[in-house]
């Protein structure tokens, strides 16, 4: 698993690949919490490389959302692929996060 | 005069090797880290004849220097209240280097740092700093401070390399030993939660005339996220819960004994002042919320709240965000329980949730199921696929013992032996007449 950062103006990108499991989610809630303890409000975390993904990583995305609602930051999700999709779909977190098709179309909206 | 001064040289040689041999087995006597530093530290003043001694050990993960003892008078003072980073100091060089360095006289070294003399009043004239080396790789950095008789020489600087590499291999060995000994300790500890938690989920199945039950939970972490329960509401509503904290190993497994727990007190309340449906819905409206609002590590649940009603033959559920149920029907027809499914408990606070009744029919078995199941993994990355378990399920026996023994077999087969991924847990229920 990887985690790299990018900036796009004032949205932090997260780009995870590889298997965001319960032996490593705890380095990508160490990202996370990191952001968090820098009050950024836009974040897009990019799954685009992300091959699978289990609960624990699930829940890492939760609490960064759950903390970045706390202070009125948004936090959005692209590039899942349908295994991926499958997941968020089968516990319904797709009607919980903001998921965007395509990273540029994602960008926009924090604009809004 | 030149063959005095040899002869000197080599007997002091010959005094250092017999005083590490003998250095050797005292360190090596102890595998109790904390008993083994404060020796090696007693050691190092004694052999060095000093006025004192510092060891310090790199954390691996920050790579900077601790001190871990300092021996002498100020040597309580010093410990663990400073921290050197890569380079810092006469240490730090050292560390950095990985060689010994001699200061003869700190005030003519500007990579002396005297913050700990300053804290202490100790003073400072003269330092040998050595690196601990295991394998090759550097563990720590050894100070012999202040000669009391002749200033230190080659000799000492061989001598206290020699110690300081013994006294590393000592330390790595009780760093081993202290691992394997916390290894059986957290090995047993979760054994005993299992146990704990063993005890959580229901003992016996509901005894209810003409209808079958059974549970089986299987953990991935030796301890489980998920759960079941059977409550029983009145003499022909029988509760049926079935959960998935997510996430996984001691987090969840804790989250879950909290939920269950927590369950069986808000459903039965309800059941005191509702009625079917709205006793559903409510008992997960207000679990959502205690959920959420204790929520730590955005650890959720998918969970199935379904009460069985013997009398009147339904079967009436809320579904936040779990796998679907399946019913077999006596014709060995599937039906998936795919009602309105809400989103998993603890996300947001201040959810609604909307019951779903079906009439169920003589002969019918339920199957539900936590998605540790779909997600066991087999070989090469294979998994127990939704159509696998309905293939079982509309094949296998019909009565809900034999059905849930087989599905479980089939993923131990899957699995080749190897624990499950995730927790796995699955339940079935058998109406066999109404």
């Amino acid at each position: 698993m990887k985690i790299e950062e990018r900036r796009e103006k004032d949205v932090v990108i997260v780009d995870l690949s590889g298997e965001v499991d319960f032996y490593n989610s705890s380095k990508v809630r160490e990202k996370f919490i990191n952001l968090v303890k820098q009050k950024r409000k836009a974040i897009l975390i990019n799954l685009g490389e992300v091959t699978y993904i289990d609960s624990s990583g699930l829940a890492t995305l939760i609490e960064l959302m759950q903390k970045l609602n706390g202070y009125g930051g948004k936090l959005k999700l692209t590039g899942l692929n349908q295994s991926v999709r499958n997941i968020f779909e089968v516990s319904k977190l797709i009607d919980v996060f903001s998921i965007y098709e395509e990273e540029e179309e994602a960008l926009k909206t924090y604009n809004r | 005069m030149e063959e005095v001064k040899e002869l000197k040289s080599l007997k002091k040689r010959l005094a250092n090797l017999s005083s590490i041999i003998k250095v050797n087995e005292i360190i090596n006597s102890t595998l109790n880290l904390k008993e083994l530093l404060a020796t090696i530290m007693e050691i190092s003043q004694e052999v060095m004849r000093v006025e004192a001694a510092s060891l310090m050990l790199k954390d691996e993960k920050t790579g900077e220097l601790i001190y871990e003892v300092a021996l002498g008078e100020k040597g309580e003072e010093i410990k663990e209240r400073f921290r050197l980073k890569k380079g810092q100091g006469i240490a730090g060089w050292v560390a950095e280097k990985e060689k010994p360095l001699l200061v003869p006289d700190v005030r003519e070294n500007p990579r002396f740092d005297n913050r700990i003399d300053q804290a202490t009043g100790f003073k400072t004239r003269s330092i040998l700093a050595v690196p601990m080396k295991v394998k090759g790789k550097l563990i720590g950095v050894l100070e012999a401070i202040n000669p009391l008789k002749e200033p230190f020489g080659e000799e000492e600087i061989e001598l206290f390399t020699t110690f300081a590499n013994q006294a590393g291999i000592a330390i790595e060995n009780a760093r081993l030993h202290q691992f394997l000994l916390d290894k059986q300790r957290v090995e047993e500890e979760l054994r005993i939660a299992r146990l704990i938690q063993k005890n959580i989920l229901p003992k016996k199945y509901p005894i209810v005339k003409g209808t079958e039950f059974w549970a089986r939970n299987i953990p991935a972490e030796g301890i489980s996220g998920d759960f079941y329960d059977f409550i029983e509401l009145s003499p022909e509503e029988i509760g049926i819960v079935i959960g998935d904290i997510c996430g996984k190993g001691i987090p969840a497994a804790l989250s879950m004994a909290k939920t269950i727990g927590d369950f069986r007190v808000v459903a039965s309340l309800h059941n005191r002042v509702a009625s079917l449906p709205e006793k559903l819905s409510r008992t997960m409206t207000t679990m959502n919320n205690i959920l959420a609002e204790g929520s730590t590590l955005g650890l959720f649940a998918t969970l199935i709240y379904s009460v069985l009603n013997t009398k009147k033959g339904t079967l009436t559920y809320v579904n936040a965000g779990h796998p679907l149920p399946l019913i077999r029907h006596q014709t060995a027809e599937i039906e998936l329980l795919n009602g309105k499914k809400g989103l998993p408990l603890g996300i947001f606070s201040g959810l609604s949730f909307e019951e779903e009744e079906i009439k169920l029919k003589e002969g019918d078995l339920l199957l539900l199921y936590t998605d540790g199941l779909v997600e066991a993994r087999g070989k090469e990355g294979r998994r127990f696929s939704t159509e696998i378990l309905y293939k079982l399920v509309k094949e296998g026996p019909n009565d809900a013992a034999g059905l849930g023994e087989e599905i479980v077999q089939k993923i131990k087969l899957l699995s080749l032996g190897k624990p499950p991924s995730d927790d796995l847990t699955v339940v079935t229920i058998k109406v066999n007449k109404l």
